[in-house]
């Protein structure tokens, strides 16, 4: 009885997923404006001052080996704030590469494909990295250096500012469709 | 009135299903979908056969039912063909995803096809007759397969923030959703039999012709219009990827 109520649950909350998706997917047909307004603020400063390797260097030192995992348990839990923030960026500019992937214009759409490429291979890598830096929570003493999610921010981000470029060269317009 | 009903639901969805095919070919979506088209034409010759026989006086019920059984049978094999092609479709322009949907699709579904045993297996009642047991609780296990597929691809595409075309979106919409009352009914069957079958038979069918207008709905629904925008402004994301590069080759 159990099994085939869970069941129906389950069956009953599938349905309005998909529901909710469908109703989404016709909300979700805006413009790049109000897609670059959904994006996420990152505390710059705040970042810094985290992945400081100086300052945990300097900790490493300082605090009794006990204080020192919490505190870095702590900025790990920041980190991950941080990389969720360029993980839900990253499908910000998914969506952004897929409107210009559609374009008439085909050094704009080749353009939108390698930025749909190199920002799916970010949320992708965002992953991975939050699961280093939970395993880095429970394991405080373990590396977990985050260093090539810059590499594929910087590949994302350029290409952002290449299709921006090609827009303004020859205006054309996109596409925007969940 | 429930014999017309049941006769209504029975006839309408393959008729429309018989317009989704005509769509298709006009559209030329045959070419992205030649399993979905497979089973689309499937259905409405299927339809046919079973009309005639489930309406002849020369056909004994046994034969009928081993016809029905033959039809489910092919019937999910090709929904299965689908729900692979509709994986394919939306990775195919994401190269960094596409072999991770492929492997996706491959032990999503042994993890599944596992669960669905058991599953169908822990809600079946001992109280059923063998035939009831042999096709709802096959059907319940199947459902849970399909079902499982199309959350785990629609929560997939949702988190890497996917677009999938309208009318990709619209055939696994309606699958999703006729898969979704079809695990209900499954599990109601299985486990209290006979005693609601009638209502639950109506209840399938009704929702297998909502699927099939909505297959039709996304069929005919264009993609958005052209619109004129504005990439964002790509002075932050610059900033943060200076900033990121500065700290972490530190």
């Amino acid at each position: 009885m159990i099994t085939a109520l869970f069941l129906i649950f389950a069956a009953v909350l599938t349905l309005g997923f998909l529901a909710w998706g469908a109703l989404q997917r016709r909300a979700s047909q805006r413009d790049v404006q109000e897609l670059s307004r959904a994006i996420r603020p990152v505390d710059l400063e705040a970042f810094r001052n985290l992945m400081s390797a100086d300052d945990e260097g300097y900790l490493r030192q300082q605090l009794p080996a006990r204080v020192y995992r919490a505190v870095q348990r702590r900025r790990l839990w920041a980190a991950v704030e941080y990389v969720s923030c360029a993980a839900f960026n990253a499908s910000v500019l998914t969506k952004l590469g897929d409107a210009a992937r559609h374009s008439p214009d085909p050094e704009l759409a080749r353009a939108g494909q390698e930025l749909v490429d190199a920002a799916v291979r970010l949320r992708l890598y965002c992953v991975v990295t939050r699961m280093r830096f939970y395993t880095g929570v429970v394991w405080p003493g373990i590396s977990v250096s985050p260093a090539s999610i810059a590499d594929r921010y910087q590949r994302a981000t350029g290409l952002v500012g290449q299709i921006r470029r090609l827009q303004h060269v020859r205006p054309a317009p996109l596409r925007v469709a969940s | 009135m429930y014999n017309a009903l049941y006769y209504y639901l029975w006839v309408a969805p393959h008729a429309f299903l018989a317009v989704v095919v005509i769509l298709m070919l006009r559209r030329r979506f045959y070419k992205e979908f030649p399993m979905f088209l497979c089973y689309a034409v499937y259905q409405v010759l299927g339809f046919g056969v079973l009309f005639v026989l489930g309406t002849s006086k020369a056909v004994s019920p046994g034969t009928f039912y081993d016809a029905v059984l033959l039809d489910s049978g092919i019937s999910i094999a090709l929904r299965f063909g689908v729900i692979h092609e509709i994986f394919e479709n939306v990775f195919r322009n994401y190269a960094a995803l596409s072999r991770l949907g492929e492997l996706l699709f491959r032990w999503a579904s042994i993890v599944l096809v596992l669960t669905g045993t058991v599953g169908a297996g822990l809600a079946y009642s001992e109280g059923l007759n063998h035939l009831g047991a042999t096709l709802w609780v096959t059907n319940l296990a199947v459902s849970i397969v399909q079902c499982g597929l199309l959350l785990l691809l629609f929560l997939f595409s949702r988190y890497f923030g996917l677009s999938w075309r309208n009318y990709v979106f619209g055939i696994a919409f309606g699958l999703g959703v006729y898969a979704c009352v079809d695990l209900t009914n499954s599990t109601i069957l299985s486990h209290f039999g006979l005693a609601s079958v009638r209502i639950l038979n109506l209840l399938t069918m009704g929702t297998y012709h909502c699927c099939v207008l909505i297959w039709i709905a996304y069929l005919l629904t264009p993609e958005p219009a052209m619109r004129s925008l504005q990439a964002p402004a790509a002075t932050e994301l610059h900033n943060w990827n200076h900033e990121l590069e500065r700290l972490l080759q530190q």
